[in-house]
């Protein structure tokens, strides 16, 4: 005998146990001895999939169409097995560009595209509420069900429940609560909420035990073990239980659904690329969240035996894992049913929340105060439409359930919540392996594929709800039948599932690919597109912008947007006093904070607003074409660098032998050799050979392989002759006069090096004489020594990201660097490359 | 001191007017005739072998059309070998120099040489002195003490390679014809390159002929 009083005191002492867990986790985080360090837990909140609709559910699904709910198992297992494709590369990239939800993910991927993240909140928004929803009314009917046992209540039975004694409002209220406390801890969306995910992990265990509880306890308990209860299955005719109920196409579909909804459902995303600490945590979930979902799933054919056997096969299947406990007399299974239930319908409902509502804030809050120049504190603001957000979308859903809950059709909307996000699918895997995937493209794609979606999913679940008229399914709009939402264009022998996703996927994909490959992608795009589909080869590099910009301008944007103190840890050790423009470096460093805290496409337009447009350089732009493009761009700079040849370089050559001529002619005549005619010839030939050098050194660039064409020392005299000849300052180069044995990337690295040296030296040091040493003993030295005003090392070495970048690309090719400077005197750059490291030779050993 | 009498052959007309204006101010050279392209040159100089009029230095530019400067020279120094051609060109490749050379010239210069040096370049050929620019020397010194290699350095996939640069293919061409991707025969050609301490495709088929592994033509 179960009191209404005992239920709801096991309900509140349950969810207390959460908030205790989950301040448990938060504070273990705060004092740095993190415990979601480790893979279990990373895989026990991917289970998080499990809701209440698969927990009760399932059986419902058994009980009618046999081993066809496995599909829904099925579909995660497969793309898990392909985690470490899949899974690890969106976690990778979402980490690197520090990316805060799915919205946030695709609008990167695609340009950092605002309409695009909006869109997607948008798709997300509508397709979950309802599954929120759907958690909500099994919190309320099992609730309903078990306060009046031993008597079984059909769920139909069941009138709705005045407003203010429903569970599902106090426990969508408490949700609130907890996902506000727990979801919005920080403002930067990118990092974890330790006790949300440890709490989440508890769920799971729950869950879990409860089910296999509630299995072991029928099976062994009711009957004896399997076979007993299969056999009397058997005989009392309940062969739908051992079929595969489903059309062999529907099971496919399913499967396809839940594979993508794995990963692609907002919550999944949450739990598995957010929350996630270790890539190397993906390889411990890609078996033991299967495991899991097979635990889960070996007790649903007999529980759904069970209840067949008990209750007939005209029963509420949906509700046996309740009611069979409860028609047996076993109160404190029936008990821990409901808390598995609970927990199965609290888990999902927080994770969603918290996904959600970083969604409509970062992809279409904050881009609607900036675009509307908005220009106060956005710290306090971006909180604050989070917690409204997540408010909102608790109250949504449950006006959504007390609307439709009456009606059956709600139970559908779960597969229909899976058909919503598998419209993501193009998108993100296509963003993921296809550098030819654009902007417009996945517009076009996701808006015809959500189009259909609605109109083939969603319309007809409102009909049978009754918010839109039947007829309207059997006749089609105005009485045209091709185009009936279940049927169009008259296709039959589809269930509605397998027949929106055909469509949506066929409209979604259609438009993703065809529109993709007719629109030529911006160059931001492609810079994107290469960063994101090579994510693992690393190729970070620090964007452009058209504008300087300075320290303080972007102190000034993160205070706005993340308060002061993130904004002085965001640029810990950075001059803030000196009034000095930030470097690329550090302008991409901010971007990737904000994006964070505001998501990718908010972060641009607020750099946007200091630094201009955001720009890519030549060099970058090369870079960062793909393969096919890169090969038509190297042709273009080598017919370029022929042209010029062809033309400026003969030209060029010739007037320094006319004004040569010019010169001896006027010896000839005896004309004053410092008059000005004299004096202006022998500067014009001075400029031709200038000219001439500096066209040499370009063509040079404008070929790439000419570093290794001509070597180390050849392509530093080169260049050196050009700057030498434009700065006004002298570059004495002295190296060996045989080629370096260094392999490409280490010559690569050391001419980047000097480059650089020599660029800091003249800009920021007045130089009037530089000197280069190539030296080839006991590995290999560069030494760049400038005879200007010097510095001190240790002020800049913080902030000095020149200096940085130059410590860091010896680092890669195993050397290092070593910066004497003074105030008052000159500055030595020495690169050090040790012997046996970047040399040739060490690449043949091998 | 009898003048200097020079023939210039460049596909640029904008260089050989230079030329000539220059050479015009110079007391010990005279320009006596020009050619735009190789076979031009060779057309002339029979003609001139025949009035017994043929120049003493030939100014030669190495690329052009029809026939190029590196065949213009090997046929000159065969006709006629009293006559000395400098090579005169923007490239400072070592296996360019190297054909030039031993195709005949006495001479290398860069085509971003001082007026004067060219000068000097003619008058040291007369001289039976061989000219050449700073930088080419140095590309020179530099492929005579790199190391060579031997083709046991390779991997047998890389001598395959090689075999098919030194026939002339693209590396489209390469991974084509072995099944493999673009990027990865690019990453074999220059491991070849960097192994055998090459610095081009040309390089390497030259190499591969000399050492045996395909037959030269």
């Amino acid at each position: 005998m179960l009191g209404t009083w005992l239920v709801i005191g096991v309900s509140v002492a349950y969810l207390g146990v959460l908030f205790a867990i989950a301040f448990y986790g938060d504070r273990r985080a705060d004092e740095g001895r993190s415990i979601i360090g480790r893979g279990t837990i990373y895989a026990l909140s991917l289970a998080v999939y499990a809701t209440s609709w698969t927990y009760y559910g399932s059986v419902g699904r058994a009980a009618s169409s046999g081993v066809g709910y496995l599909s829904i198992y099925l579909g995660p297992t497969i793309m898990l097995a392909l985690g470490w494709l899949v899974l690890r590369r969106i976690i990778h990239i979402s980490h690197r560009h520090r990316i805060t939800s799915l919205a946030d993910f695709v609008s990167a991927r695609y340009g950092k595209s605002v309409r695009l993240g909006g869109l997607i909140a948008v798709i997300a928004v509508v397709g979950v509420v309802p599954y929120i929803a759907l958690q909500l009314k099994a919190v309320s009917t099992t609730f309903e069900i078990i306060r009046r046992a031993p008597r079984i209540t059909p769920s139909s039975a069941l009138d709705q429940v005045p407003l203010f004694q429903d569970t599902a409002l106090y426990v969508a209220l408490l949700l609130a609560g907890f996902t506000i406390l727990f979801g919005t801890r920080h403002l930067d969306a990118a990092e974890r909420h330790e006790g949300m995910v440890t709490a989440i992990a508890f769920e799971s265990v729950v869950k879990l035990v409860a089910f296999v509880a509630a299995g072991i306890t029928v099976t062994w308990g009711l009957y004896h073990g399997f076979g007993d209860l299969f056999g009397q299955a058997a005989q009392a005719g309940h062969s739908s239980l051992f079929t595969l109920g489903d059309s062999t196409g529907t099971w496919v579909w399913l499967n396809v659904l839940s594979l993508f909804a794995i990963v692609l459902l907002p919550r999944q995303w949450q739990v598995g690329v957010v929350e996630n600490v270790d890539e190397r945590h993906v390889r411990q979930a890609m078996w033991m969240t299967p495991l899991y979902m097979l635990l889960i799933s070996v007790f649903v054919l007999p529980i759904a035996a069970a209840g067949l056997l008990r209750f007939g096969s005209g029963a509420e299947a949906d509700t046996f894992v309740l009611t069979v406990p409860m028609a047996a007399g076993l109160d404190a299974v029936a008990l821990l049913v409901f808390v598995g239930g609970l927990s199965a319908a609290t888990g999902m409902i927080i994770v969603e929340t918290v996904a959600l509502s970083t969604m409509v804030s970062n992809s279409i809050v904050v881009p609607m105060l900036l675009r509307r120049g908005y220009s106060g504190r956005l710290a306090k603001l971006i909180l604050l439409a989070r917690r409204l957000s997540i408010v909102a979308i608790m109250l949504l859903g449950y006006a959504y359930f007390r609307l439709a809950g009456e009606s059956a059709a709600l139970v559908s909307m779960g597969l229909i919540s899976f058909a919503a996000v598998a419209q993501f699918a193009p998108a993100v895997i296509g963003g993921l392996f296809w550098k030819g995937g654009t902007r417009d493209g996945v517009m076009t794609g996701l808006a015809g594929g959500f189009a259909v979606w609605t109109y083939t999913l969603l319309l007809p679940n409102f009909a049978a709800t009754g918010w839109v008229p039947r007829g309207f399914l059997d006749h089609g709009p105005f009485g045209v039948g091709a185009l009936r939402p279940e049927h169009l264009l008259g296709i039959t022998g589809m269930d509605n599932i397998s027949h929106g996703m055909f469509w949506s996927m066929l409209v979604n994909v259609g438009c993703y690919v065809g529109v993709s490959l007719l629109s030529r992608p911006q160059s931001r795009e492609q810079a994107q597109a290469v960063l994101f589909v090579d994510a693992l080869h690393d190729p970070s590099r620090p964007r452009l912008w058209r504008d300087r910009v300075s320290v303080q301008a972007l102190h000034e944007v993160l205070v706005r947007s993340m308060g002061h103190r993130a904004a002085a840890k965001a640029l810990e050790g950075v001059d803030l006093q000196s009034g000095k423009d930030a470097d690329a470096d550090l302008v991409h460093h901010v971007e990737t904070v904000l994006a964070g805290a505001v998501g990718a496409a908010s972060a641009r337009m607020m750099l946007t607003s200091v630094a201009g447009e955001e720009q890519l350089g030549v060099e970058e732009v090369m870079e960062m074409l793909d393969e096919a493009s890169q090969v038509a761009a190297l042709e273009e700079r080598h017919r370029l660098a022929r042209e010029l040849h062809d033309s400026v370089s003969q030209a060029l050559f010739s007037m320094t032998l006319h004004t040569r001529a010019v010169e001896l002619a006027l010896q000839k005549q005896g004309g004053d050799p410092d008059g000005p005619v004299a004096r202006g010839i022998t500067e014009l030939r001075g400029l031709t050979q200038d000219a001439l050098a500096e066209m040499r050194a370009s063509l040079f660039q404008l070929r790439p392989d000419a570093l290794r064409e001509d070597g180390l020392a050849e392509a530093i005299r080169k260049q050196s002759a050009a700057i030498a000849s434009r700065e006004g300052v002298v570059i004495a180069v002295d190296a060996p006069g045989y080629r370096l044995s260094l392999d490409d990337r280490a010559e690569e690295e050391l001419f980047r090096v000097v480059q650089e040296a020599v660029h800091n030296a003249i800009k920021h040091a007045g130089p009037s004489r530089i000197d280069i040493t190539l030296a080839d003993e006991d590995g290999v030295t560069v030494e760049v020594a400038d005879d200007g005003t010097g510095f001190d090392p240790a002020a800049v070495s913080s902030s000095g990201m020149g200096l940085v970048s130059m410590r860091e690309r010896m680092k890669r090719i195993g050397g290092g660097l070593v910066i004497t400077s003074t105030p008052a005197g000159s500055t030595t750059i020495r690169a050090v490359l040790p012997p046996e490291t970047g040399t040739a030779q060490a690449g043949d050993q091998r | 001191m009898s003048t200097i009498r020079v023939f210039l052959v460049d596909d640029h007309a904008v260089v050989r007017r230079g030329m000539r204006a220059f050479f015009e101010m110079l007391d010990d050279i005279e320009v006596v005739g020009e050619a735009g392209d190789g076979q031009a040159a060779l057309d002339e100089l029979a003609v001139r072998a025949a009035a017994e009029d043929l120049p003493d230095v030939v100014l030669m530019d190495l690329l052009m059309p029809r026939l190029d400067g590196i065949g213009a020279t090997k046929a000159i120094k065969q006709l006629y070998p009293q006559v000395e051609v400098v090579a005169l060109t923007s490239f400072s490749e070592a296996e360019r120099v190297h054909v030039a050379l031993e195709a005949g010239a006495a001479g290398y210069l860069l085509k971003d040489a001082e007026a004067d040096q060219v000068g000097a370049a003619v008058r040291a050929a007369v001289r039976g002195q061989v000219h050449l620019d700073p930088a080419v020397a140095r590309t020179l010194t530099r492929s005579l003490v790199a190391p060579q290699r031997t083709a046991t350095a390779l991997t047998p996939r890389e001598r395959e390679i090689l075999v098919l640069v030194a026939h002339g293919k693209s590396n489209r061409d390469i991974a084509a014809s072995l099944v493999i991707s673009e990027r990865t025969a690019r990453t074999h050609v220059s491991n070849v390159l960097n192994k055998l301490g090459l610095a081009s495709r040309t390089q390497a088929a030259l190499w591969a002929v000399r050492e045996g592994l395909v037959s030269g033509t």
